[in-house]
């Protein structure tokens, strides 16, 4: 059940990421809907590591607590990738940000209509 | 190991040296530019060079009517929002057409 | 394993570059000179063990196959590997004289992008090409918009949306894969899929494809590859056609002779996508104003070509070495065409062909050089280009002549627009000065056309070379025994 709520969820997120680049004019409301696509991803990815049998699992943290059985951990490579994908779209958001603020500075605008110089 | 080399193939290398020393020396020596214009010969005429003149935007113009390259060149407007539009299609035509036939 | 020490050389310049080229400016220079020299003869010293052992693998920090990040060079490996190299030491030689403020960040910035080019083509792990894959994507980000004027500015943040949407396309893609297998080495990936019968494994190859094939502009993706080309530096788009291009679309087919080698309509689609690529990039190249948005279509075009040969491989053995060895001219080609149109450009600051009408009077080795270059991408005997096109002329007529008259077709177009450029520039009736060129690009401009002519006369050695690397892109069971061994 839970499951498929974070299946459809990150879907759902997936979908919203693509409208708002696609529909939106305003550049700025596009790399919002480049990160909440990426977000969607992110969610999509985790729940991979974390849904492969029925039992509910318990974060990837070796103590001298408890006997480590490896069927109740998440799954940590999963979250590995996720962390190097939020720092690769940290860094497209900054240049995305410093470009946008170039632009407003030539072109006095930052809507994706006007810019249309290059065509053909 | 590549090449099966023998004594004609010296003669061969030697030869395309000596071609291509010879066109850049005769190349880079400056010619003075005399600015009269020569006339072209087209298959047992003179052609004057106002009709044919590769460097006027209009000479390609007859195959880009007949071939209705002006529709070709409005889907390259260069917006950005069409450009999204057609990469999303494309993408979704191709993945379906891998689908159906697995 | 020799050849990963040029990842570490170019990484490792990227970011001494700025640290040591803020003290003197002219430093940045020698830096990047002295990297891509020592990387280069590192190649050279590589290439002969690749040829002799196979396949060399390399475990990264010593864990085993399936667990860790691995490395694995092949002869298919190798060609693009020298040719990324060469193409590197090249235009840092051209861009010495051109490059007159900005060089600290210039030179750092394009250390990284050849960084993330060859970690694409060194490694052997899924999620590892997809962050080498996005390194060579920002860093061409930020070089495209350098000089931050209009057209810089507004090419480089469409670019910057296209190319990060379809990346992830390619991120969703490699999550999906995940999802089926549980690893991501490819070696353990192709072992486990043979089995696995789920729908989402040709969802996750479309998605793949998607993400790889905006990078190298192919057909229905190739939007923006002309307006990069007008609005950046001629260099830059010279990378961007030659060897960016070729990247991406190894990276394509080292995943699908791997992984997905059961679905076979590809091929199909690999031949239709290549057709539509030669049509369309040769005909909207006729109508074009401006000399570099002509060589930006016309480069879609000659990459139509190669995809057109690895699709008819699958019918015809020989359409393999024809389309490696037409991937190896093209990157030469590409190469001649933008810088020598780029000394004209940069001199005079505008890339319009009524502008630069006459401009090229007096020179003559430059006129050479264009000349050569525009008859080699026509395919015209005596060049490089006429070898690789005759041979896939020749695969395309046993499967079906209409492919042979639209390649022709194509490459008749091509020798059309590109003799108008050549007359524009080089031989029209205006009173110009000679543009002196500088000992550096003499001796590049040199190097290129004679290797585009050696590879036309002495074709036999470049068939050779495409047998070995088509011999061993095909060997997919050697490959996963030396991965997983």
């Amino acid at each position: 059940m839970i499951k498929m709520i974070s299946y459809t969820i990150s879907f759902i997120l997936m979908t919203l990421g693509i409208y708002t680049v696609l529909a939106k004019e305003n550049l700025i409301k596009k790399i919002i809907g480049l990160t909440i696509f990426t977000n969607g991803i992110h969610l999509f990815l985790i729940a991979l590591g974390y849904f492969q049998t029925t039992q509910t699992k318990i974060a990837p943290i070796l103590t001298t607590l408890n006997t480590p059985i490896a069927e109740t951990f998440a799954n940590p490579l999963p979250q590995a990738l996720v962390l190097t994908s939020i720092v690769i779209d940290l860094s497209i958001t900054a240049l995305a940000a410093a470009l946008i603020i170039q632009i407003h500075k030539k072109f006095k605008t930052v809507s994706a209509k006007k810019l249309n110089r290059l065509k053909g | 190991m590549i090449l099966n080399y023998t004594q004609y193939d010296s003669g061969i290398i030697a030869l395309i040296f000596f071609t291509i020393i010879a066109i850049l020396y005769h190349a880079t020596k400056t010619k003075k530019f005399t600015g009269e214009k020569t006339t072209m010969y087209a298959c047992g005429e003179t052609v004057d060079s106002k009709d044919i003149d590769l460097a006027k935007n209009e000479t390609y113009n007859t195959i880009i009517n007949t071939l209705k390259l002006d529709l070709l060149s409005d889907a390259h407007s260069g917006k950005l929002d069409e450009y999204l539009f057609l990469v999303c299609t494309a993408a979704f035509i191709i993945i379906i057409i891998l689908v159906l036939t697995w | 394993m020799l050849s990963f020490f040029i990842i570490i050389i170019y990484l490792a310049t990227g970011f001494l570059i700025p640290l040591i080229g803020l003290l003197k400016r002219k430093n940045s220079y020698i830096m990047a000179l002295l990297a891509s020299s020592i990387a280069l003869i590192i190649t050279i010293i590589a290439i002969p063990n690749v040829l002799f052992q196979g396949t060399i693998v390399k475990y990264m920090s010593g864990w085993p196959a399936p667990f860790g990040i691995t490395l694995a060079v092949d002869s298919f490996n190798m060609i693009f590997i020298s040719l990324a190299t060469i193409t590197n030491l090249m235009i840092v030689i051209y861009s010495k004289s051109r490059i007159k403020t900005w060089e600290v960040e210039y030179y750092s910035l394009l250390m990284l992008l050849f960084t993330g080019i060859l970690g694409i083509l060194h490694t052997g792990d899924l999620f590892n090409m997809y962050v080498f894959f996005e390194i060579m994507a920002i860093s061409s980000y930020a070089l495209v918009s350098f000089h931050k004027n209009k057209n810089a500015l507004e090419c480089a943040i469409k670019y910057l949306i296209l190319g990060t949407f379809t990346s992830s396309f390619l991120l969703v893609g490699i999550a999906l894969i995940y999802g089926i297998t549980g690893t991501l080495t490819i070696a353990n990936i192709a072992i486990i899929i043979a089995s696995k019968k789920a729908i989402a494994v040709p969802i996750a190859f479309g998605l793949i494809f998607a993400g790889f094939a905006f990078k190298s502009s192919i057909a229905p993706f190739h939007y923006l590859k002309s307006d990069i080309s007008q609005a950046s530096m001629p260099q830059i788009s010279a990378i961007l056609a030659s060897i960016v291009s070729m990247t991406a679309i190894y990276a394509i087919l080292r995943l699908y002779f791997i992984i997905f080698n059961q679905i076979f309509i590809f091929n199909y689609i690999l031949i239709v996508l290549g057709l539509l690529s030669m049509i369309i990039g040769s005909l909207m190249a006729l109508k074009q104003k401006d000399i570099l948005r002509m060589l930006g279509y016309s480069s879609i075009a000659q990459l139509g070509f190669v995809v057109l040969g690895f699709g008819m491989g699958a019918f015809v053995r020989q359409a393999y070495n024809a389309a490696i060895f037409h991937a190896i001219n093209t990157v030469f080609i590409e190469l001649l065409l933008f810088l020598t149109a780029g000394v004209l450009i940069l001199k005079h600051n505008t890339s319009s062909l009524k502008e630069l009408a006459g401009t090229g009077n007096k020179n003559k080795f430059l006129s050479i050089g264009f000349f050569v270059g525009a008859i080699a991408n026509a395919g015209i005997p005596l060049t490089n280009g006429f070898a690789s096109k005759w041979l896939l002329y020749t695969a395309s007529l046993q499967i079906n002549p209409i492919i042979t008259l639209i390649a022709i077709f194509t490459s008749v177009i091509t020798l059309a627009y590109s003799l108008k450029a050549y007359v524009v520039l080089f031989m029209s009736n205006t009173d110009t000065k000679k543009t002196i060129l500088d000992k550096p690009t003499i001796i590049i401009i040199t190097i290129l056309i004679s290797v585009c002519v050696a590879l036309g006369i002495f074709y036999t050695a470049g068939l050779d070379i495409s047998d070995i690397s088509a011999r061993s892109l095909l060997n997919r069971a050697q490959y996963i025994k030396e991965v997983l061994a």
